[in-house]
């Protein structure tokens, strides 16, 4: 499937479906009406509703390397979350920091072990949290993978259409329009290590108005050797209306409660998070070569630990207001402009000692002009620029050259600049440990940059093999690292550590027959540090040298499908060099049947994560290996 | 005197069109040129819009209607004008029901706009090759057509899942052959597909990636992955070729599409599901597959 909505429109990529038309006239000047069929059915004219703005841009039109994960791909991984699921994409390595209760997936090298550097958006909104060092595990955390229509992975930084943020790549969740998922559904999971997840969903409506209730829980005692234990419990609400012939709104809100558990190095610490938000997309149709959306979003968060005497606890919200205009000028040049505002403000006494509410304003203006001056060639130039109330000014410009050499085949070769700003936590922190400052931010920091070129390629091998290909350097510049000025002294948060990521990666996908499909992903990547880094922080050891994941994904009779998936990784550490994980070996089988009752279709299947056995997924000094272990589980869902 | 006989036995056919809309008068054009390009100057054409049949005209060898408009008025003349009746560009529920309507016997057949379940399986299978199930969304018109495309579609290897709108209404219905289908054919009925409904049924099934199939070229322009028609050019000599064999003695043809057909494209949609699709290349795998009827 090749569906990936314009990079250039990056709103699109929120998704609420094409779902409006314009009133044409009808040449004939006769109304169609129900009745006996004659040959004006044939013969009379109907509105355009699949216009150029509407439909996505093909994978080969992609200014970016662009992996798709559809609904069919994400039932059969058996990934109970999303940085589960993101192991099948090339690139990405997938690990448990800390224990299970942290799954953190990362594209290419992290440096942090938090997910810093990549950008998650579910329907439009962002899910990278400020709060703290920032993030987006935790707002991976809160996606209920049943709601998912798809997942678009942009692999390499995409700051020229995202902002800040998407330093490395960004992850694209697209749910079900409501009118989808009208209807009721329930799936339960039990399994070993008290795992128990539940999920009900009730939607109602029709393609007027459809609206969608979504219920899900998530909770297991994590790791056998581990004190991490989670529980995850959420409702999101989605409303897909057709206001009229061009105006649709799209409502999305959701409130997510995480408690959870875990090992480090400072004990055991219970931790809880909280997240609401509310999201509203108005999108209109001016004619059927323009339009507009205009969106607001409101987003909550907070963060309590319980323990003593290194407390990191806080509260967020987050406003955003963006408005995007897209329009197809002529059949070579198509434009995407809009712009973006967010205010930002943190409220915690333990991370802002003596000043606990923080908050910065930002504005980002971005466009994109896409032209075509030949059939096979397309050019897409863009970029975005940003005013940080604190920081000042930056921007990200792109620019893509694909070139559709034969049918099948297409190469691009892009440049792009991406930056990512610090957080109020790296500008304004004064944390204590004990009595003692731990971090004390002088507000010196300034955005990390990084430069990428890249080359790709994106082809039918054959028939039934397709290959995507991309290589690239990537050149990280001050990377925000902490460094005690004097000793005694807090940590300050400085720019530092410039090192190249060179490689390449690619996927090769084979479809023998419409019942066999098969992935294989490969990455190789080396860590190149500048002779002004610190030895530790660009260690060329600090991501893995190769990595792999394999996928089968095969129909039995009886309506019987497998699912086996193995992933490989080399040798790397996270935050000390003497914390090497070792290379290790995954694979895991998914079993599952579907059957009717009634009108009620049911599926019934078994997860076996780790079936050659377990393997140590994380370490690091100080806390107990993090082994993750073999496990079975078993589901069932029905959907009325 | 001879010149009157010799004048009287020169075949009169008249055409009847709805009325005098551009297509009709295409279509009735068509097929005056083709017989008057092979056997020129052997016919007297009387071509007439409905409204104005004259009865006292001579009493024709044959009647050819354009449209359903045409065939009930012809339908409705008097029974002492007994010529066979060819209908053409209306669809075969069409011509069924004006013949059943009429209250004397006629001898008709027509060249109709439906196309043969056949031919669309065989489009269906040359596009997608990959597909394995066929959606069909019926009315209250189309729903006489499930068994002759069930089978048809069937012996292309195709599984069917076809809904009819009367049961669940149209929006479970659309949901429910989305749900497993590959493709989405399109028969035409005004209750299911109308410039109403067209919006709900193309962007679900744009959303699952789901094409629709359609009958005219207007649903192609909407956004549907093909369309497979006769243009009224193709139908008038399609009833040209009738109209000739009958004036060389043969009798009418059975009701039928034309040979000939069209197909439509539509590159963006097809583009943006990742499919890259030949007009040539799909006629070709079609030919190479059709099945004779």
């Amino acid at each position: 499937m090749a569906l990936a909505y314009t990079l250039a429109m990056k709103t699109c990529l929120s998704c609420s479906a094409p779902g409006i038309f314009l009133a044409a006239c009808l040449a004939t000047g006769q109304v169609l009406a129900a009745g006996p069929v004659s040959e004006q059915d044939y013969l009379g004219e109907m509105p355009v509703v699949l216009s150029v703005t509407r439909l996505a841009q093909p994978l080969n039109e992609t200014p970016a390397a662009v992996t798709v994960l559809d609904r069919e791909l994400i039932r059969r991984s058996g990934a109970r979350d999303l940085a589960e699921l993101l192991r099948l994409v090339p690139g990405f390595i997938f690990t448990h920091i800390e224990g299970a209760v942290k799954p953190t997936a990362t594209y290419h090298a992290d440096y942090d072990s938090i997910t810093r550097h990549l950008d998650v958006y579910v329907d439009g909104r962002s899910v990278y949290s400020s709060l703290l060092v920032g993030t987006a595990s935790l707002g991976m955390m809160g996606i209920v993978l049943e709601d998912i229509e798809r997942i678009e992975v942009l692999r390499g930084s995409n700051s020229a259409a995202y902002g800040a943020n998407a330093f490395l790549g960004v992850v694209n969740v697209v749910t079900r329009h409501a009118a989808d998922t009208v209807g009721g559904m329930i799936s339960v999971s039990a399994g070993q290590g008290n795992l128990r997840d539940g999920v009900a969903r009730v939607g109602w409506g029709d393609s007027h108005a459809a609206f969608r209730l979504t219920a899900a829980s998530q909770a297991d005692d994590g790791f056998n050797k581990l004190a991490d234990s989670k529980r995850m419990q959420q409702l999101n609400f989605r409303g897909d209306l057709q206001l009229t012939g061009r105006d649709e709104l799209t409502l999305t809100a959701g409130h997510a409660a995480l408690d959870w558990n875990s090992d480090t190095e400072y004990g055991v610490m219970d931790q809880r998070w909280r997240n609401s938000h509310a999201r509203a997309e108005w999108t209109r149709t001016l004619d059927s070569a323009s339009q507009f959306k205009l969106s607001a979003t409101t987003d909550e968060e907070l963060y309590r630990d319980f323990y003593p005497l290194m407390r990191a606890d806080g509260v967020s919200r987050r406003v955003v207001l963006e408005g995007t205009y897209s329009f197809v000028a002529n059949p070579a040049w198509r434009f995407v402009w809009g712009t973006h505002y967010r205010h930002e403000q943190v409220h915690s006494v333990d991370l802002f000692a003596g000043h606990p509410d923080q908050s910065f304003a930002s504005w980002r203006l971005f466009g994109n002009a896409e032209w075509r001056p030949h059939a096979q060639w397309l050019v897409n130039m863009g970029g975005l620029w940003e005013r940080h109330s604190i920081i000042g000014s930056e921007s990200a410009p792109r620019l893509v050259v694909n070139f559709l050499a034969a049918p099948g085949h297409t190469l691009r070769v892009g440049a792009t600049s991406a930056y990512k700003l610090p957080t109020l936590f790296e500008l304004r922190s004064s944390w204590y440990l004990d009595g003692q400052p731990m971090i004390e931010a002088r507000g010196g920091a300034r955005s990390e940059r990084i430069d990428t070129t890249e080359i790709g390629y994106l082809g039918q091998l054959h028939p039934t093999l397709s290959l995507d290909f991309r290589g690239f350097v990537e050149k990280v510049k001050g990377l925000l690292r902490y460094s005690r000025p004097c000793s005694g002294c807090g940590n300050d948060v400085v720019n530092k550590d410039p090192n190249t990521q060179r490689g390449w990666e690619g996927q090769l996908r084979w479809q023998p027959s419409p019942d066999t499909q098969v992935f294989l992903n490969h990455t190789r990547l080396s860590l190149v540090p500048d002779a002004t880094s610190s030895a530790l922080n660009t260690d060329p050891y600090r991501a893995p040298r190769h990595f792999s994941s394999f996928v089968l994904m095969q129909r039995l009779p009886e309506n019987i499908d497998l699912s086996l998936i193995h992933t490989t990784t080399q040798s790397y550490f996270w935050v000390r060099k003497d914390d090497m994980l070792p290379a290790f070996r995954q694979t895991d089988l998914r079993l599952a049947k579907s059957f009717r009752l009634g009108t009620t279709r049911a599926e019934a299947a078994m997860f076996l994560r780790a079936i050659g056995g377990g393997h140590v997924d994380y370490v690091q000094r100080g806390l107990p290996e993090v082994y993750l272990d073999r496990r079975l589980h078993a589901s069932l869902r029905l959907d009325f | 005197m001879t010149y009157g006989l010799a004048w009287a036995q020169k075949p009169a056919i008249w055409i009847v069109t709805t009325d005098s809309g551009p297509v009709y008068r295409e279509v009735a054009d068509t097929v005056r040129g083709e017989i008057d390009r092979v056997l020129p100057d052997a016919v007297q054409w009387v071509v007439v819009p409905a409204q104005q049949i004259d009865v006292s005209a001579p009493a024709p060898k044959m009647i050819i209607t354009v449209g359903s408009g045409a065939l009930a008025a012809v339908a409705a003349l008097p029974a002492d004008v007994t010529a066979p009746v060819l209908a053409t560009l209306l669809p075969r529920l069409a011509f069924d029901r004006e013949l059943g309507r009429a209250t004397k016997k006629l001898t008709a057949s027509a060249i109709v706009l439906d196309q043969p379940p056949v031919r669309q399986a065989a489009l269906i299978r040359a596009a997608l090759p990959g597909a394995r199930q066929v959606g069909l969304l019926l009315g209250p018109e189309s729903r006489q057509m499930l068994l002759p495309l069930r089978s048809a579609l069937q012996d292309y290897g195709f599984s069917v899942h076809a809904e009819d709108i009367g049961q669940r209404g149209m929006f479970a219905a659309l949901q429910g052959i989305l749900d497993d289908s590959d493709v989405v054919l399109a028969i035409a009925d005004p209750a299911v597909f109308n410039s109403e409904t067209i919006s709900a049924v193309l962007t679900a099934g744009y959303r699952r990636q789901v094409p629709l199939v359609a009958f005219s070229p207007a649903y192609v322009k909407a956004g549907s992955l093909l369309g497979l028609y006769a243009t009224p050019s193709q139908v008038g000599r399609a009833a040209a070729e009738a109209t000739r064999a009958m004036l060389a003695g043969a009798p009418l043809p059975i009701p039928a599409a034309p040979r000939e057909f069209s197909i439509d494209l539509n590159a963006a949609v097809a583009r943006s599901l990742g499919l890259s699709l030949r007009e040539d290349e799909m006629r070709r795998r079609m030919g190479a597959t059709e099945r004779k009827p």
